[in-house]
């Protein structure tokens, strides 16, 4: 199992390698002089000889093999470079930024499964029922709703008119509430599909059978027997959806104005602040893989039929 | 019943498809005129999504927005199905060093969760639909490519294909008339599945001001500029949204019961 962890680490550097060649091709082919991006916020007066100077301290004037080797050295050692707007280090921005964003997306996971296992369990129980017809469409729903659009609804009702919740911003736990369901909602849908699915294959089990004719309790059956076997790959499911809410965070920061990493990517895109985007690019990249890496070994941790060395 | 809801789902979307092609014989306003007598007024007979800030017939609006939303929807599917095939059948059918590099440029695109990947792609190459589009598309590349790749690697060692290489026939002839044809309902359930995931995303980067750019309009261009009047003017943000909403279900239904059609495991299981 270490041998295997160390291995997969290993291979995580030529796939992070090839996301910094794409995040610096993100600078190297954006149209447009970088050198003069940065010194068009101080003024539309700059020589020639202003800027040939920031593009030498920029690094500008090197072929871009030496560019990006001076890139990826500098990213390893944690320099992310210096925003274009307000000339700050974009690491210590990210990592301001990225505990908004984190439990934004762990708060809307845990709910996520939270719900949408159980309702997967009683669909594939009450299967070709009325329930379980009603749970799959509901279910379908939530798959196919913008999620900036329930998030604007859910604002619209429990902030703008009931006035139960606050409408933006962070620091109680009352400002998480509907920014955390937004999230959720596709993820409770898609993990209610997953589930279903898994426990209904579970279901039809020779173990199942043998187990309802001893006369177990259908109970016991269904939660203690199926159930338990289902949970790989629903919580595989779960694991691999951290990436989707994440994703989906970044949308509903702007929603809900939640001082996160998306704002931050989104602010930048629209000042055209390269560093900001490419910093948070790599990050993100960096996060996810470590995190689709923890999947994949808590399968291994998970059942014991897999053994991965 | 899966069958049945594929046949609500295409017909869904066939009624959508047509209401924004016909939307110059439908729409009661031209979605452009601006008429500051009825700004922001609610639904009513003269408008029956309401007009928005500048007095614009918000249903009008919401017809014409409808054809950028929907090929916004489509586009990205055909150009990343099209790059996705190619890739998927010369990497599993040609193997080898090929099919290493091919893939480890996958990983690559997938060490990223999907939007923000199209950020980043939207953020080189700067805001605008087609930039988008693009993002989208290449986005979905990957999912396309590894499910052809899949196909392609089991079909080749089939005897139908032994006898073609055997009979003399070229690589381009194999892949074109032999494996194409067979990877072709595989590759039709995950093109229909992926139209829902494109038109979201695209609304969704409409919607932060990354995409279709005013006077230009989309769904997700009009949920975010409808924002700012709520909560007096809901009806500005309830019925592009529900638009967004009856498309991407009509076409994650159809995409069901294609998979369930196509797939007979699964249709038992379902």
């Amino acid at each position: 199992m270490l041998r295997y962890t160390a291995k997969r680490l290993v291979l995580m550097v030529p796939v992070l390698l090839g996301v910094t060649l794409l995040v610096f091709l993100i600078f190297y082919l954006t149209p447009g002089d970088p050198a003069r991006v940065v010194l068009g916020d101080m003024g539309q007066g700059a020589t020639p000889e202003a800027i040939e100077q920031l593009r030498h301290q920029l690094g500008l004037d090197q072929p871009w093999y030496m560019q990006y080797a001076n890139f990826v050295r500098k990213a390893a050692m944690g320099d992310f470079g210096r925003s274009f707007r307000g000339d700050r280090p974009v690491l210590p921005e990210i990592l301001v930024r990225f505990p908004v964003t984190l439990r934004l997306t762990l708060i809307s996971l845990t709910f996520a499964a939270v719900i949408g296992i159980p309702l997967g369990v009683v669909a594939a129980v009450k299967q070709r029922t009325w329930v379980d017809n009603v749970l799959m469409v509901l279910a379908l729903l939530g798959v196919s709703v913008p999620s900036f659009w329930i998030g604007i609804m859910l604002m619209q009702l429990f902030a703008l008119k009931f006035k139960v919740l606050p409408p933006s911003g962070t620091g109680t736990w009352q400002h998480m509430v509907m920014p955390s369901i937004t999230v959720a909602m596709a993820s409770v849908a898609f993990i209610a599909r997953m589930t279903r699915s898994s426990m209904l294959d579970q279901l039809r089990e020779d173990y199942v059978r043998t187990a309802r004719s001893k006369g177990v309790d259908e109970r016991r059956t269904i939660f203690k027997h199926a159930l338990k076997n289902a949970a790989i790959p629903v919580l595989t499911t779960v694991g691999l959806q951290f990436g989707s809410l994440l994703g989906g965070a970044v949308v509903v920061e702007s929603v809900f104005s939640l001082p996160g990493l998306g704002r931050l990517t989104i602010e930048a895109i629209k000042g055209r602040d390269l560093p900001a985007i490419q910093g948070a690019v790599l990050w993100v990249a960096l996060i996810f893989s470590l995190v689709n890496l923890a999947v994949d070994l808590g399968y291994a941790a998970l059942d014991p039929r897999i053994r991965y060395d | 019943m899966r069958q049945r809801m594929a046949i609500v789902g295409l017909s869904l979307f066939t009624v959508l498809v047509l209401l924004t092609i016909l939307a110059p014989q439908i729409a009661p306003y031209d979605p452009d005129k601006q008429d500051w007598k009825v700004r922001l007024k609610p639904p009513s007979a003269a408008h029956l999504f309401g007009t928005d800030e500048f007095g614009r017939d918000s249903f009008s609006r919401v017809l014409y927005g409808g054809r950028v939303s929907l090929a916004a929807g489509l586009i990205p599917v055909a150009i990343g199905s099209a790059a996705g095939t190619v890739i998927g059948m010369t990497a599993g059918y040609l193997g080898g060093k090929y099919d290493q590099v091919l893939m480890r440029f996958l990983d690559v695109l997938m060490a990223l969760p999907g939007i923000f990947l199209a950020l980043a792609i939207v953020g080189t190459l700067g805001p605008g639909l087609f930039n988008a589009m693009l993002a989208v598309a290449v986005v979905s590349v990957p999912g396309y490519a590894r499910v052809v790749r899949g196909q392609v690697l089991s079909l080749r060692e089939r005897d139908f294909v032994t006898a073609a290489v055997a009979s003399g026939a070229s690589h381009s002839w194999i892949l074109a008339r032999h494996l194409f044809p067979n990877i072709l309902s595989a590759l039709m359930v995950q093109a229909s599945l992926s139209v829902g995931f494109a038109i979201l995303t695209t609304a969704g980067l409409s919607f932060l001001g990354l995409g279709t750019q005013p006077p230009t309009s989309d769904w997700g261009e009009m949920l975010a500029s409808g924002r700012q009047f709520l909560p007096e003017a809901w009806w500005l943000e309830l019925f592009p949204g529900l638009f967004v909403m009856a498309a991407v279900l009509a076409v994650n239904l159809f995409g069901d019961g294609l998979r369930d059609y196509l797939d007979p495991h699964l249709s038992r299981k379902m």
